[in-house]
């Protein structure tokens, strides 16, 4: 069948499209930002925020100070990043060449993604020595994004492609190089994209256990001196780092795959499996890996405890009933926290996000600088946003993961917004539709797969940050009470309460997956 | 051969010295130079021509999702804002734009509850076996093959029993078979209704079909290029598509698209 005239679709796009460059908008939002935060750091919010000026001016005198500790983040951010990224490509490739495997090797890969840093920090510290523990976090925050992007990329090979091939007389192998590899370089790279901002925040967050230097050291220290400038000084620095290692990847991408017409997604569908079989198999895989660490490193037993003690810990022992009442009031204060901050960040980025739609100018002017951000490590930003909030905050840790989860959700949700299909638009403007109309049938629906999107993300987003808040923070909850068993080398404890956040985390990413699969079931278009 | 639009003629569409220009840039594109057409309440008009001689962007006019630059443009006797105001349009894209969590029955409703007008409690149902869905009503568009979705998109344009039905290649993305199928299909429906309907379609097969009047436009800057009677009697059968009558007035049609040898790349596809 023929194809529409694409001159014709060309010349209505291009009207709509004549007086406007992105990158214009984009600037005035940032100068709108800038603005407002000079006149709000000077006006109502001058105990909070230091101005943007002032912010300069302590930058420049802190220059000296910035050299070392930027190279020694480098340098872990760069070897996390390598390792990371080799082992969730081998393990990626594998996933593909034997398909069995994925079962486990997915798993393994969202544990990497859903793993609250302070459930395991703590534990690599005492397992580790040097600078080894913050590298392989900088490694794990890079693992799921390049797995992902792995598997899609070896997946995304044409079939009609492989075909010709085998028709010509060539082996799987000659399909792998000709074809396959070439054609996994997009989604690779968008992969590949991500994990460097996402290693620097590795490093950043690494340090805070303990590292002599770096970024994530420094901004540890501004915040204990009170120094506010600094901190937001450091915060720059660090977005800047991570920018420019996104920005590299970026262009290696452009070169390399310059054939392609940009179509990337990163969403990782794991097998349709029901929702207690998945659970119990990650537990398997769980306990796998934890015995497999233990045995691998050979870490001694007065440090690293197995399974069974973690059960002794929790059910067996005679003060069994005190060490549970211990763990699970301090994860009743992280889930309620990190739930309300989830809740909070989720309806304000979806008004901003419908605001977005509404108004369209405000939209141009800030989802750039929305976009911008999310590849920000703000995790990493908590000393700063922390330091602004002051001593004076009951719902500090809630007010931290709002803004954690707010930046991802924000973007998710505008773009859900958006994939209305234009057509079905058109049609209600036909019947002459109210605006409300047009949003409650059509828009709204339309939008629930990005909003799921967005709240997949931000499930596990909210457990990290409140959990690091709470370290950082209020020294309240299950992040404090980690942080707090292995620097008094309460062993059991330690491990107990990480297991117990783990096992959580990865629960609420599931319960989240199988609420959004009953939803998009309803919703999605699955044609 | 221009039309004089005479009002008479014209009390369906009326279509009287439209033009339109783009801007592709910073420079304005001129995508229709001079377009007349004249079509009675109750008659079937097929817009033919080449891809991206602006075909499409007249029905968008006339549903008032575009505006012209100049000229002046008449459904049953009301600017399309107004008629589009009085929920006087229907209309069927190339893609059915079927809301996919909506099942065949509540897709076809959609319109009814944007518009507030209330038909008999059985009006839904009977389209449904107007199009020959039956049995399909608690279908979602994902259970659906592309002319089963492409139908119900042609019954939700029915269902506020609309003065003008606006085709816009409702059937451009399915396969010869299908396609043929429900041309019979719509010929049938249109001819138990008998809506003013414009279709606009690069099939020399389907205009000739199913119109009573083919409006042939040149490619861009797209004018009238030549206004085609038809008057096989109706219903008209499959066997029509035999006869050399058929093919004596398609081999013209045909004659005078590829005349003007401007076609390009964009060849219209039979």
């Amino acid at each position: 069948m023929a194809v529409l005239g694409p001159a014709a679709a060309h010349s209505e796009r291009a009207e709509r499209h004549w007086l406007e460059d992105d990158r214009l908008w984009s600037v005035l939002g940032l100068v709108i930002t800038v603005v407002l935060w000079q006149l709000l750091a000077f006006g109502p919010l001058h105990h909070y925020l230091p101005t943007p000026l002032t912010i300069a001016r302590t930058l420049k005198h802190d220059w000296h100070l910035y050299p070392s500790n930027i190279r020694a983040t480098l340098g872990l951010a760069v070897r996390g990043w390598i390792f990371g990224n080799l082992a969730a490509t081998a393990l990626g490739a594998l996933a593909v060449g034997i398909p069995r495997l994925e079962v486990v090797s997915s798993r393994i890969a969202i544990a990497t993604y859903t793993i609250p840093v302070i459930a395991i920090g703590p534990i690599l510290k005492v397992t580790f020595n040097g600078n080894a523990p913050y590298a392989i976090l900088a490694g794990i925050a890079v693992f799921f994004t390049t797995y992902v992007g792995t598997i899609l990329g070896l997946r995304s090979a044409d079939r009609a492609a492989l075909d010709l091939i085998r028709a010509l007389g060539g082996s799987s192998f000659t399909a792998l190089r000709r074809v396959r590899v070439r054609a996994a370089l997009p989604a690779y790279f968008a992969g590949l994209r991500i994990s460097a901002p996402a290693a620097v925040l590795g490093a950043m967050v690494g340090e805070w256990f303990g590292a002599n230097k770096g970024l994530g050291q420094f901004m540890v220290a501004g915040m204990a001196n009170a120094n506010e400038a600094r901190t937001w000084g450091i915060a720059i620095v660090a977005t800047a780092v991570a920018s420019i290692g996104y920005a590299l990847i970026a262009l290696a991408s452009r070169l390399l795959t310059a054939w392609d017409k940009g179509s990337s997604s990163t969403a990782l569908r794991t097998q349709s499996l029901n929702p207690v079989l998945n659970a119990v198999l990650s537990v398997i895989v769980l306990l796998g890996i934890w015995y497999g660490f233990l045995k691998v490193f050979n870490v001694d037993s007065f440090v690293g405890k197995t399974p069974r003690d973690v059960w002794r810990y929790l059910f067996s022992a005679s003060e069994a009933g005190a060490n549970r009442r211990l763990i699970f009031n301090a994860l009743g204060v992280t889930l309620r926290d990190a739930a309300l901050g989830f809740v909070v960040g989720l309806i304000i980025s979806s008004l901003v996000a419908i605001s977005f739609v509404v108004w369209r100018p405000l939209e141009r002017i800030f989802l750039p600088l929305a976009m911008s951000i999310r590849s920000v490590p703000v995790v990493a930003m908590i000393p700063t946003i922390a330091l602004a909030l002051g001593g004076r905050n009951l719902r500090g840790v809630v007010i931290i993961v709002t803004i954690v989860v707010f930046f991802p959700t924000l973007v998710l949700v505008s773009h859900g917004l958006r994939s209305v299909r234009t057509e079905a638009l058109e049609l209600m403007a036909v019947y002459n539709a109210s605006p409300r109309a047009m949003f409650v049938k059509v828009r709204l629906p339309s939008a629930l797969p990005g909003f799921f999107a967005a709240a997949r993300i931000a499930g596990p987003g909210s457990l990290v940050g409140a959990t690091l808040a709470e370290w950082l923070y209020s020294g309240k909850g299950l992040g404090a009470l980690i942080l707090q068993s292995g620097t008094t080398s309460k062993y059991n404890q330690l491990w107990s309460a990480s297991v117990t956040l783990l096992v959580i985390a990865i629960g609420i990413y599931g319960a989240i997956g199988a609420l959004e699969r009953i939803v998009l079931g309803r919703f999605a278009e699955t044609s | 051969m221009s039309t004089a639009s005479g009002d008479q003629l014209a009390d369906g569409i009326s279509i009287t010295g439209l033009r339109k220009e783009f801007r592709l840039g910073r420079s304005p594109v001129l995508a229709i130079e001079h377009v007349d057409v004249a079509a009675r309440a109750g008659s079937f008009t097929a817009l033919l021509g080449p891809s991206g001689c602006g075909k499409s962007t007249i029905l968008r006019m006339l549903a008032d999702l575009e505006q012209p630059s100049a000229g002046r443009v008449l459904v049953h006797g009301e600017p399309p804002a107004e008629a589009r105001r009085n929920h006087h349009l229907g209309i069927a894209f190339q893609d059915p734009a079927l809301l996919p969590w909506r099942s065949v029955e509540a897709n076809i409703r959609l319109p009814l509850e944007v518009t507030g007008i209330e038909v008999a409690s059985s009006a839904i149902a009977d389209l449904i076996a107007l199009v020959g869905l039956t049995g399909f009503e608690k279908a979602r568009p994902a259970q659906l093959s592309g002319g089963m979705r492409q139908r119900v998109a042609i019954a939700r344009a029915l269902v506020t029993l609309p003065k003008v039905l606006l085709l816009d290649e409702p059937f451009g993305a399915l396969d010869e078979m299908t396609r043929r199928y429900l041309n019979i299909e719509l010929q049938r429906i249109w001819m138990e209704r008998m809506t003013t309907t414009l279709l606009v379609t690069h099939s020399i097969d389907e205009a000739v079909f199913l119109a009573d009047t083919i409006v042939l436009l040149s490619p861009r800057p797209s004018s009238v290029q030549a206004v085609i009677e038809l008057d096989f009697p109706r219903p008209r059968t499959p066997d029509l598509l035999r006869t050399p009558e058929f093919h004596a007035v398609a081999d013209h049609v045909a004659e005078l698209l590829f005349a003007r040898g401007t076609v390009g790349d964009d060849l219209p596809v039979t």
